[in-house]
């Protein structure tokens, strides 16, 4: 086991270090280094202030047990309230990953930097084992267009992403992990493929990647990608969380053809076509901190466990496949 | 760089309803209409707009109803794009938008209604505080007490700490459309102004007090940051409501919502 103080890490950081079984790689330092902070095999959920009192009671300890949480970083900017404090009490307990959607890395306008330090009051707050947001833009103009809005995958749009990255790890003094986002268009001209991008703000960033499987798995079904070819090409060495999440099916007839669009909506179990890819991505690239996410429809938290449990069946099956084969 | 910068405004164009042409040049088609995969990132952007107005005014949205409220959110939300991505905040200037439009003049509480929620939840997000009990409040204002004639003594609020007042009964209004409600009292709409205030304990607990005229002046005098003496002072020009320093700090301390008490030496 390394020392911890050599990886910038304390033993406090992380309540799973303390009771740790797995071994961690060496690393210089936590701040830009590829190595996670929690256990590879880890399984999550995205918290939802409904689950607090059942998360408080410790009712379903045992088989359903949680590794993380996640929240939505913009959830927590306020300056005081329950809600907050309800949280440093789960901190006290689990370790937390915060999981932005305001930042806009995409902005061709650069970053808000008053957002950008409020994103820093959270870090400080709850010590978040990862830090995160998308692949995307979402302020214009001062406005801020609540969706996860699809970048060109052109050299202007990766130089200003690649810059912007930079400058919010600069700012936060640590690495961020972006990800893959779901899309319903692609457009005229492109320089690279998504992966292609993705890869290449990785090396022009040092950042990592929040790999969601059920964007993969929606963006392929929507542009009619290989899905499989898709995660075989990304660099898995950058990989360093997954995402899983429900999505639902838009469809409408247009001049006598039906037209369909899967839709990241995180309203709904995880699909069977998901679980599948999930499998894949576990195959090529390993395990990774695997995370349920369900924003809308809001299930009882038993149901999360549930997703949760099955993520980490998956891994286990594979750990299991993988001895079978060797012995 | 500034394509990028045009195509990332023309999402916004988009949004507002103003041009989606030029866009819509940008997008393959791919088997689906380009406007049709803009419209669904439009349709998730105004979508989960409504959604926040829906929980940032929930009394609104049942006083107006589901389908009208979601009309006039849609409207709004194109009109008025939120600022930053603290969703918790949205809806800034919507009471005002509420009290502007016409098909509302029958209901002129609503706007007060939609500020008492925002208030709630401005409440409920403040900075939390140590406030003084009643009894410490006392300790610290009867050792004052004696220089009381030489020292103003100012009063520091707990952030949660909101006032506002209305030509309507909105604090029962609002009483009697929450979720758990089980008072089937009526409400009176001339029943006369109302004066509250809304603020959090150290618990978390929210309250909401109405106030007498005389008390809610007092208070908001001192919020303002006049001292206890020149607080006081204005309390004896409200007509036919007689008020005494002291009778203003027992409800003072009563209420919980001091965190300091000040004191500034007029030398």
């Amino acid at each position: 086991m390394p020392d911890h103080k050599d990886m910038g890490l304390s033993k406090d950081f992380n309540p799973i270090l303390q009771n740790s079984s797995f071994s961690i790689v060496n690393a210089p330092s936590l701040d830009r280094s590829n190595v996670s902070p929690i256990a590879p095999c880890a399984c999550g959920i995205g918290l939802k202030p409904s689950y607090f009192d059942e998360i408080f009671s410790k009712k379903y300890d045992g088989d359903f047990n949680v590794d993380f949480f996640e929240v939505h970083t913009e959830n927590y900017m306020a300056e005081g309230g329950n809600t907050l404090h309800n949280l440093d009490r789960i901190r006290e307990e689990f370790p937390i990953s915060l999981h932005g959607v305001g930042m806009s890395l995409g902005s061709a306008e650069g970053l808000d930097m008053g957002h950008l330090a409020r994103v820093r009051r959270v870090m400080d707050r709850y010590n978040p084992i990862f830090i995160s947001d998308h692949i995307s833009f979402s302020v214009v103009d001062g406005s801020y267009l609540n969706d996860l809005l699809p970048l060109t995958y052109k050299h202007d749009s990766l130089k200003i992403i690649s810059q912007n990255i930079r400058q919010m790890q600069d700012f936060l003094g640590r690495q961020i992990l972006v990800e893959n986002p779901s899309r319903y268009l692609s457009f005229v001209e492109s320089d690279f493929t998504e992966v292609e991008f993705l890869n290449e703000i990785v090396n022009q960033t040092g950042c990592g990647l929040l790999i969601d499987i059920n964007n993969i798995y929606v963006s392929a079904f929507n542009h009619g990608w290989d899905a499989r070819h898709y995660i075989r090409s990304l660099n898995g060495q950058a990989v360093q969380e997954y995402h899983l999440a429900g999505h639902s099916d838009r469809s409408w007839q247009d001049d006598g053809h039906m037209k369909i669009i899967k839709i990241d909506d995180h309203g709904s179990n995880v699909c069977d076509g998901v679980w599948q890819l999930y499998r894949y991505v576990l195959e090529i690239i390993g395990e990774r901190p695997s995370l349920i996410e369900w924003d809308q429809n809001i299930p009882s938290y038993f149901t999360l466990l549930q997703e949760s449990k099955r993520a980490r069946d998956y891994m286990q099956n594979i750990k299991e496949g993988a001895v079978g084969k060797a012995s | 760089m500034e394509r990028l910068l045009k195509m990332q405004y023309g999402f916004k164009l988009n949004v507002e309803n103003k041009n989606r042409e030029w866009l819509e040049t940008q997008v393959m088609a791919n088997g689906i209409a380009a406007k049709d995969r803009l419209k669904i990132y439009e349709n998730n952007i105004c979508h989960s707009l409504i959604i926040a107005l829906q929980d940032n005014f929930p009394v609104t949205l049942r006083l107006l109803g589901q389908e009208y409220f979601d009309s006039i959110a849609m409207d709004y939300s194109r009109e008025n794009l939120p600022r930053t991505p603290l969703l918790m905040n949205y809806g800034e200037n919507f009471p005002e938008y509420l009290s502007q439009l016409r098909a509302l003049d029958d209901y002129p509480y609503m706007e007060d209604i939609a500020k008492l929620e925002q208030n709630w939840r401005k409440c409920y997000h403040a900075a939390d505080r140590a406030i003084l009990s009643k009894e410490a409040f006392w300790d610290e204002m009867l050792m004052e007490d004696a220089e009381l004639s030489s020292r103003n003594i100012y009063i520091e609020f707990t952030p949660s700490f909101i006032l506002m007042s209305s030509s309507y009964p909105i604090d029962k209004i609002w009483q009697i459309n929450q979720d758990d409600n089980i008072n089937s009292e009526d409400y009176n709409l001339t029943g006369g102004a109302c004066y509250l205030t809304i603020f959090k304990d150290e618990e978390f607990k929210m309250t909401m007090f109405k106030l007498p005229k005389n008390l809610y002046v007092f208070l908001q005098n001192l919020a303002n940051g006049d001292s206890l003496v020149q607080a006081s002072e204005q309390l004896e020009k409200i007509e036919g409501e007689g008020f005494t320093l002291t009778e203003a700090l027992v409800q003072l301390a009563e209420l919980e919502i001091t965190t300091e008490i000040k004191i500034i030496s007029k030398d």
